[in-house]
């Protein structure tokens, strides 16, 4: 009647015990299976170490930035994009993972140098530490045998860091702040590895940050140096040039001494006149008193002359003695004095003036060259200026830069001592290994049925109208009620 | 000569009781042991 009634293509109700029958029948496996899985998971939580997780905020603070003139970063020929907050996370974490950071707390905490053991509390609390930690050492000792297969001591200082490296979390969730967590055996240990670390990071990164202002400034520093010394040194040069040609400036000189040729050569002109005109007067003297000494030679002939007189007539007429006067004799002769006294200042004057005339011609006919020399140097030394006063602004960019006061990365808080360990979590282990645990297990007699391997569990029960095989020895008695039950 | 009568349906040997558990034991050892790595892996 029941086989009419059930639905075509449903499961019985006989199938459906079916399918729970090996997980009934091989319970006790399922249970021993679990019940280890869970027992051994919760004493591996006891032989664990226990954990505490200390932290500290960080604050990414975006920097300003001094610059003179408009520059661009660039990547690759094209400009560099921003970087998000994963990549700035996982360059501060890789920064604190590095073991130039790793090994300055290291040393500052002296983390290589392991700490003394004092076993306290109950005898058996003290034995359960200490054999804790002798099958920790010949773990160990065991491992590194099998690793290297020889035993390598190693440096406490790299082997410090390296745990301090596996211990260190940097969390960030989109923001400015950064979590940087810390797990050690004790808690106020991880406390001051937190503490330290954020000092360190903060400090490192004022560093980095400082270090290519300081390479840049360097070298533009070595750079302004030569284009000063090059100032220097063309400066002088000028100024030798101007001193040594005795010139404040060449255009105001050659202005000048062209107005004092021309006034000279004016004068000259003057002077050349007025010695023509002495010339004339100091001639007609001249004249004037040779008539008076024919007058005179005439009216009173010497007598070694009078028989010549005779013979040559004269070549003035003849004038009566008493027109010539002593007074005009001597005025004649004063005169003709004068005039040549007069004539021989105006020539040396005049000479004097040629000479000066002749002085500034030369030194006109220097002041081009010296003015080609100057405009070259001029030339120069605005050139340089202009590569000084460029490099300049980059070193006053690079010195900023250099002598930047703050961090990228500030520590918001210390780090507060934690109170309970945050590994191991018993009852994460427990639960988990009892879950795997159970699916193993089920899994595994489900696997072992199907195949029909009996050497662990009892074959399915097969539908046979024969008598039951008889029990093989040695087969557990549950077992063998079960399988009559399946059976029967 | 002659088979001896219903060893054909036989059910196969079994290994004792204890044994079972201790492997049974075993595989759970062995499976909290994994589970313990995989947590502290993940941090716990």
């Amino acid at each position: 009647m029941d086989r009419q009634e059930q639905v075509p293509g449903s499961p019985s109700p006989g199938a459906r015990r079916d399918v729970w029958e090996p997980l009934v029948r091989e319970r006790g496996f399922i249970v021993a299976f679990v019940l280890s899985a869970v027992l051994t998971a919760l004493a591996l939580t006891y032989v664990y170490s226990e954990k505490y997780e200390s932290y500290t905020s960080i604050s990414y603070r975006v920097q300003e930035v001094t610059r003179f003139k408009a520059q661009q970063n660039e990547a690759v020929g094209s400009p560099a994009p921003q970087a998000p907050f994963k990549v700035i996370g996982q360059t501060l974490f890789e920064v604190v993972r590095s073991d130039a950071v790793l090994g300055d707390v290291v040393a500052a905490l002296h983390l290589d140098e392991k700490p003394p053991t004092v076993y306290e509390g109950p005898w058996y609390k003290v034995w359960y530490e200490k054999t804790k930690d002798q099958v920790k050492e010949i773990g160990r000792d065991a491992w590194m045998l099998m690793k290297y297969g020889r035993f390598i001591e190693g440096d406490p200082t790299q082997q410090a860091i390296q745990d301090l490296r596996e211990n260190i979390k940097v969390t960030n969730r989109d923001s400015y702040i950064f979590l940087l967590q810390v797990r050690d055996p004790y808690p106020d240990r991880a406390a001051k590895i937190a503490d330290h670390l954020g000092k360190v990071l903060a400090d490192w990164l004022l560093e980095f940050d400082r270090q290519p202002g300081r390479s840049r400034a360097d070298q533009l520093g070595a750079l302004l140096e030569e284009k000063r010394a090059a100032m220097d040194k063309l400066r002088k040069e000028i100024e030798s040039l101007l001193n040594d040609n005795r010139v404040a400036s060449v255009p105001l000189e050659t202005e000048r001494l062209t107005v004092n040729l021309s006034s000279l050569q004016l004068e000259a002109s003057r002077l050349d006149s007025d010695i023509a005109r002495a010339k004339a007067r100091q001639s007609s003297v001249e004249g004037k008193l040779a008539i008076k000494q024919q007058i005179l030679g005439a009216g009173a002939p010497p007598a070694g002359a009078a028989a010549g007189a005779a013979q040559t007539p004269p070549a003035l007429p003849a004038a009566p003695v008493e027109y010539v006067q002593p007074d005009d004799f001597r005025k004649l002769a004063s005169q003709q004095v004068f005039e040549g006294v007069d004539l021989t200042s105006l020539v040396a004057k005049r000479e004097a003036l040629q000479a000066s005339i002749n002085a500034i011609s030369a030194r006109l006919g220097k002041l081009p060259a010296i003015q080609t020399r100057l405009d070259t140097l001029k030339l120069a030394l605005t050139s340089i200026e202009r590569d000084y006063s460029l490099l300049n602004d980059s070193y006053q960019e690079a010195a900023v830069r250099a002598t930047s006061p703050v961090s990228e990365v500030r520590v918001l808080y210390p780090a507060v001592v934690p109170t309970g360990p945050v590994a191991p979590i018993k009852v994460y282990h427990v639960l988990l290994a009892g879950g795997l645990g159970l699916l193993f297990a089920v899994g595994l007699v489900y696997l072992l049925s199907y195949l029909g391997i009996g050497i662990l569990f009892s074959p399915p029960p097969r539908a046979q109208s024969g008598p039951p095989a008889p029990a093989a020895a040695g087969e557990a008695p549950a077992s063998d009620g079960e399988e009559a039950r399946s059976h029967g | 000569m002659a088979e001896e009568p219903g060893s054909k349906q036989r059910a196969p040997r079994r290994l004792p009781g204890v044994v079972r558990l201790l492997i049974a034991a075993m595989f759970g050892a062995l499976v909290a042991v994994l589970a313990s790595y995989l947590l502290r892996k993940i941090g716990f």
